[in-house]
């Protein structure tokens, strides 16, 4: 049985997922959330969901592609640590989906001048909220956990670049009641070995 | 309006729909009593997005007659959407005059239903997961209960609760398992006008007597006078609020989960309270209390509207997986 093998799209597949379930992202001193993770405003699918196993609003991550981004001499790099390994940098790339559905709803706090009013975030609003926060999230992610190797991710993974492309199809899908959006990202990592 | 038939030159002759429907509900589960479901519409704010302001409340309405013809019952390939139409069924409903002489249904009781609309749903009945039994009430070990009052016996049909009780409790033989079902329905009436409805408590769980709370709020529900009224809500986990229509009034409705109801667990026990009967006066009348899997149809558009009957094109678009609900839950 192989002992901590490499597992790299895993580890970044799985720290994607739980940044977007989190909804957090980094502020001037300290870090928000635009959603509650639990219970979860926002559900969160690595995969496309079964129609029996769906719930809106929902964030779909979904891998479409993954492969080397360059070599180097030797196949030789050299981890964070500064300890040497074999490897390459190596791509992953996602598309991101937000769906929204009429019954879907979240309750955003705004303060105004006469005082916090708590307000149902509905369709194209909601759909909007989620986009922009979605991407905030995605802007800040923070693999500190996978780097470092954390409990539940054996090998560490360090992170190179990512390349958030924006989010572009939006739309009403009128057949199936839902408001749509997509978006793309590419991540590079070290494939170290 | 003159539907397709009628502009092909043979017209044909007026249909009794109402006698079609009688036939094909005896003969087979094509035609049932369907419930209407229009969910809550909320007022839309100055840029076209709905707030949290009601515009018009759900409308829940049982016993429309409707014969449903399924293309696809259940489809169960997976596509590139979250959602997916999963189904496709036409389904044929008495003329809207017909329709709108029921008393849920008539505008003059309700003012918020119009017609049937795209992506209005219509819940079929499935499947009975569990039937309760009101055909008799065994003596010893008698299934039915009563709360003050006389022991309740039945007319062979019904449940027949007398005296000043205040509520029947009846319990399952052995415990049954309902995770399959989603609805719950039964039809009550009562003698005198002197009877509400105050709420339906089902225990399931043997060892914890979980409790699940149905309680009709605003206004009181009072039953009506020998005539059913029939009442058909939903049995899911999540629900918090739904609705019961009597003669085309609204009664809001809570669903409250009393101890973390377990939907995995058997059913023990459901039970009616009521307040106000007569000493040895009214007498409360319980049938066809079953817990049924449902499925939704979505209108998707309208085939035809004529003076006999309309024709709807329904999709259905999310449907459970009960091994999954039991696996994962």
């Amino acid at each position: 049985m192989p002992t901590n093998p490499p597992d790299h799209l895993n580890n970044i597949e799985r720290a994607l997922i739980d940044k977007l379930r989190s909804g957090t992202y980094k502020t001037v001193g300290g870090s928000a959330t635009a959603w509650s993770a639990d219970p979860p405003d926002v559900t969160v699918y690595g995969q496309f969901p079964t129609t029996d196993d769906v719930s809106y609003p929902c964030l779909i991550v979904e891998m479409v592609a993954n492969g080397v981004e360059a070599q180097f001499m030797g196949q030789n790099i050299t981890k964070n640590d500064g300890t040497a390994a074999k490897g390459e940098l190596y791509g992953i790339g996602f598309n991101i989906y937000v769906m929204v559905d009429r019954a879907s709803s979240i309750k955003i706090t705004n303060t105004t001048s006469g005082g916090n009013i708590e307000q149902p975030y509905k369709e194209r609003r909601l759909l909007n909220y989620l986009m922009l926060n979605g991407a905030n999230v995605l802007m800040d992610l923070d693999f500190a956990d996978i780097v470092k190797g954390a409990a539940g991710t054996p090998a560490a993974t360090e992170i190179d670049e990512r390349h958030f492309s924006g989010f572009r199809n939006i739309g009403y899908d009128p057949a199936l009641e839902l408001w749509t959006t997509q978006a793309s990202m590419v991540i590079t990592f070290k494939n170290s070995r | 309006m003159p539907g397709l038939v009628g502009s092909q030159g043979v017209r044909a002759g007026a249909l009794n729909m109402g006698r079609i429907f009688r036939a094909l509900r005896y003969r087979t589960e094509q035609a049932q009593y369907v419930v209407y479901n229009r969910p809550t519409i909320y007022k839309t704010d100055a840029y076209g997005v709905p707030s949290g302001t009601v515009g018009s409340e759900e409308i829940l309405l049982p016993d429309l007659q409707a014969i449903i013809r399924p293309a696809v019952t259940a489809d169960y390939q997976q596509q590139r959407q979250g959602s997916n139409i999963i189904g496709a069924a036409r389904i044929y409903t008495p003329n809207i005059t017909t329709i709108k002489n029921y008393d849920n249904f008539n505008q003059n009781n309700n003012t918020d239903f119009n017609e049937i609309e795209g992506w209005d749903k219509l819940i079929t009945n499935y499947r009975t997961v569990y039937s309760v039994f009101t055909s008799g009430n065994s003596n010893p070990n008698p299934e039915w209960v009563n709360t003050g009052g006389n022991t309740p016996i039945s007319d062979g049909e019904s449940i027949l609760v007398s005296g000043n009780s205040t509520a029947v409790t009846y319990t399952t033989t052995g415990n049954k398992n309902v995770l399959e079902a989603d609805r719950l329905r039964f039809k009550i009436k009562t003698n005198d006008t002197n009877v509400v409805l105050s709420s339906i408590i089902l225990t399931n769980d043997p060892s914890a007597n979980k409790t699940l709370t149905i309680t009709p709020t605003t206004p009181a529900l009072t039953l009506t006078e020998d005539e059913w009224l029939t009442i058909d809500v939903p049995y899911v986990s999540g629900t918090t609020a739904t609705s019961i229509f009597k003669g085309g009034t609204r009664h809001a409705t809570t669903v409250a989960d009393g101890g973390n109801y377990d939907y995995e667990k058997d059913l023990v026990s459901v039970k009616f309270n009521w307040t106000g009967p007569a000493t040895n006066a009214d007498i409360v009348y319980l049938k066809d209390v079953e817990l049924y899997k449902s499925v939704s149809w979505h209108v998707h558009s309208l085939k035809d509207m004529t003076d006999g009957y309309i024709i709807f094109d329904c999709v259905r678009t999310q449907g459970r997986n009960d091994s999954r609900r039991r696996a994962y839950e």
